[in-house]
């Protein structure tokens, strides 16, 4: 009889699902993958989990059971609880040194200030929610950027958040969610910013803060769909200035389309992309920032990745204009319209895991070449 | 697709069962066989000409040596030459194959071994020529053996392709059979591998006595849980399909002496062995010089089945000189060993045999050998500190392969069975679905 009830249950599920799959439409897209031409297997797995019924549920109770089992670690994702951490592993040395390398010949090929700005991931900063940290094999963030702080003294100006970020670590500073840093993480990193800028940086209390979500799910959720993670609450910051301010904001993609917006912050954007599209506009490979502001005529052009949300409204006090160049996508096509000559300031800013993980800045050899080099 | 994929189990499986429970039952091998191609074709291409090149020229030499009956010396010459094809593409595939960057074939071993039995089962009259192609090719082929085995032999498996009774009992059975061994695939065997890889990929001069003592224990459990993982789903797969092959894992970690854990770990591959190498070469009959021959023989036989590289061969002579002493001395002394050390004894032996698998030369292991035993090997905080780490982070998968590699939840099991009939039951159903659910989950 047991046999007889297994045996049902059995069958069942294993004719249910592909019934399900069918019924649903997935037919057409299974059969794509069967019938492709290469990665056959591969495409047909995707498909499937893809399509497989409750995959999210079954996603979450896979990471919940390897938790319970003792595995906090979890697709590079180390998960504390409620809040979850990338854990961040440099992939080569000579990565590394490329990038190092590459800024301090920027610094010396174009003579305009340059600074860099290495910002430490919640792993190095909240040491304390890392499951097992007395034993974690965590990498030495701290120590990689007095090392390439080190190396570029004299030709770029290095500006060191790890000890602002530091005293603030039990303040909402990083998602619990996603691989960045929060709206109040990116003001802290502001002020630290700021003094090397030879700015003076205003106090929290000088900007206006405006909740765009509370039920925010970020990149790390997607690797480690750990159901007790509480969800991020993503905020803005609006400069209070008694003076009408007005930005214009104009992102350019990789196919040289360009798009604009009149405002630092355009709502309309969670419809179509999500949360994490409303901060700028989202990322794009270059984003060209006009500041109507008559008090400052400085130009600002920033290297750097995804960060920039967190931190840049905050800085665009002070400038006409700044230029974000998100190195991982930007094309040499956008790099040589760039007018180098126009900039006052350029600030190189990586989170660290972005530093030691991808080749940021080799593509700075395709920008326009320094006057004194032009044939 | 791999048996331990989401298309198999939810494409592939059911589309065999439904296309098999339509078919009449004297078509069903040749349906079977025909689904058993498809997958060796999506896994390996024209690697299928191959293997069927194989069983077509043992299915004609089995022919041969029926018609040639009163000729002793060509039946002689037919047999040898099957053993020697297998033994040539063996060779041609694992030990040259890497030098012109071929592949060794899945599922080559257990399709050369088993077609190559047959014939020596014709040849020695065990069993009769097999008429019916189809039905020999998928007595070799069948898709589920093509990982692990288990090594089947044709008096025994004909009978059954030939009649496939599909039931609801044997499909709850199966189901359950497949679905344990998909569970100790992904859920253990795959989680245990990957701490084996991550303490294998541990720089060698930051290698510690507890590491490799991790290290061996968790490539011990690995193997263990990865290939009977696979011979579970193989045989629940058949028993779907109403077919019931043999077992070729029980327990071997409880094993009380060398010459037992060779009896629980690769049955069907030691079975075969001692069927066609060490009876045929005399086993124990002759004097000491030849058995010990033949011990080593068969041990080296087991470690080459793995792959074909020094390191394997020397786990087989390793294996030997156990066996050896057991046999020509430890045995007059054995029962009066209590069972506790008797076992403490054979794990010792078994893990310590690890440490040539793990190596990638004999010297590499030799250095693991000197540090499981407290020579060489520089304990730094950062190298504990990450084994410790790596513990912690896979306890309960370390707890549930030693607890699941003992036969305790198998006599928990018969002991519900026996005074809770009725529970058991719903039990086992509720089991299977979750097991499913679990699986399922791991796969995604």
């Amino acid at each position: 009889m047991s046999k007889k009830l297994s045996g049902v249950v059995f069958l069942a599920a294993v004719f249910a699902v592909p019934l399900f799959l069918l019924l649903r439409g997935g037919g057409r897209p299974l059969w794509d993958a069967v019938a492709g031409e290469s990665g056959t297997f591969a495409k047909l797995e995707q498909a499937f989990a893809e399509r497989f019924p409750s995959s999210d549920a079954l996603r979450r109770l896979q990471v919940s059971l390897n938790y319970m089992g003792g595995g906090k670690e979890q697709n590079g994702v180390f998960i504390s609880g409620d809040s979850l951490t990338l854990d961040v592993q440099p992939k080569s040395l000579s990565v590394i040194n490329d990038n190092t390398l590459a800024m301090i010949d920027f610094a010396d090929d174009y003579q305009i200030p340059s600074y860099v700005m290495l910002i430490p991931t919640a792993c190095a900063v909240q040491q304390g929610k890392v499951p097992y940290d007395s034993i974690a094999p965590l990498y030495n963030q701290p120590q990689l950027i007095d090392d390439v702080y080190r190396r570029v003294s004299g030709h770029v100006t290095a500006i060191n958040v790890y000890p602002t970020l530091f005293n603030h670590q039990d303040e909402y500073i990083y998602y619990n969610t996603d691989n960045t840093t929060t709206g109040l993480g990116g003001f802290y990193i502001y002020t630290a910013v700021a003094k090397k800028l030879g700015l003076r940086p205003r106090a929290l209390e000088d900007f206006s803060i405006e909740h765009i979500d509370y039920d925010y799910y970020g990149d790390l959720y997607a690797l480690s769909p750990y159901r007790e993670v509480s969800p991020d609450r993503v905020s803005v910051y609006n400069y209070n200035s008694q003076y009408q301010r007005s930005y214009t904001v104009t992102h350019y993609s990789a196919d040289g389309t360009s798009r604009r917006y009149y405002t630092l912050y355009p709502k309309f954007k969670k419809e179509l992309g999500g949360t994490m599209d409303i901060p700028l506009g989202g990322i794009s490979p270059v984003i060209d920032i006009d500041i109507g502001n008559p008090s400052y005529i400085n130009r600002l052009l920033i290297f750097g990745d995804r960060s920039v949300q967190s931190y840049l409204p905050f800085l665009l006090i002070y400038y006409e204009q700044v230029t974000f160049v998100d190195t991982a996508t930007a094309t040499p096509e956008l790099l040589q319209s760039l007018r180098l000559g126009r900039y006052n300031q350029v600030l190189f800013a990586f989170s660290v895991d972005s530093y030691v993980s991808a080749d940021q800045l080799s593509l700075l050899s395709e920008l326009p070449a320094p006057p004194g080099r032009q044939s | 697709m791999h048996l331990d994929s989401l298309s198999f189990v939810y494409l592939f499986l059911p589309l065999t069962i439904a296309v098999c429970l339509i078919s009449p039952m004297r078509w069903r091998p040749a349906v079977l066989l025909a689904f058993s191609a498809l997958f060796y074709w999506w896994l390996e291409g024209e690697n299928l000409l191959l293997l069927a090149g194989i069983v077509l020229f043992d299915y004609l030499m089995g022919r041969l040596l029926e018609r040639a009956s009163k000729m002793p010396r060509l039946r002689r010459g037919i047999m040898i030459c099957s053993a020697v094809k297998s033994v040539a593409i063996f060779l041609l595939y694992g030990a040259l194959g890497p030098v012109w960057g071929a592949h060794f074939p899945l599922g080559l071993g257990v399709v050369a071994l088993t077609s190559c039995g047959y014939v020596i089962d014709c040849y020695f009259g065990y069993t009769y020529a097999e008429r019916n192609l189809p039905a020999l090719a998928l007595m070799n082929l069948f898709f589920p053996r093509l990982y692990a085995g288990p090594l089947v032999y044709h008096n025994k498996l004909m009978p059954q392709v030939k009649g496939m009774r599909m039931t609801l009992e044997r499909a709850g059975e199966g189901g359950r059979l497949f679905l344990v061994g998909l569970g100790k695939k992904v859920i253990i065997g795959d989680a245990v591998y990957e701490l084996y890889g991550s303490l294998r990929g541990m720089p060698t001069l930051n290698m510690t006595a507890l590491s490799v003592w991790t290290m061996v224990v968790t490539l011990a459990f690995s193997v263990y849980f990865i290939f009977s993982g696979y011979c579970d789903m193989a045989k629940g797969i058949g028993l779907v399909f109403g077919v019931e092959l043999p077992d070729n894992f029980h327990y071997p970690y409880q094993a009380t002496s060398v010459n037992d854990f060779f009896a629980r770990f690769n049955i069907t591959v030691n079975r075969y062995i001692r069927r066609y190498v060490y009876i045929n070469l005399g086993g124990a009959q002759g004097s000491v010089i030849s058995g010990v021959f033949n011990i080593l023989l068969v041990t080296i036989l087991m470690g080459l089945w793995f792959g074909i590289s020094l390191n394997l061969l020397l786990w087989g002579v390793y294996f030997a000189a156990f066996v050896i002493f057991e046999r020509y001395f430890l045995s007059r002394y054995m029962d009066g060993i209590p069972t506790l050390f008797r076992w403490l004894y054979t794990t010792l032996v078994v893990l310590v045999s690890f440490a040539f698998f793990s190596g990638g030369t004999p010297g590499q292991s030799l250095g693991f050998l000197k540090m499981m035993f407290g020579v060489g090997g520089f304990a730094t905080l950062e190298s504990s500190k990450s084994v410790l780490y790596l513990l912690a982070s896979h306890y309960l998968v370390l707890i549930l392969a030693a607890v699941s590699s003992t036969g305790l939840v198998g006599w928990f099991a018969g002991l519900w069975k026996k005074h809770l009939p009725r529970t058991y039951g719903v039990a086992s159903a509720v089991f299977t679905a979750a097991l499913l659910v679990v699986t399922t989950a791991y796969l995604l």
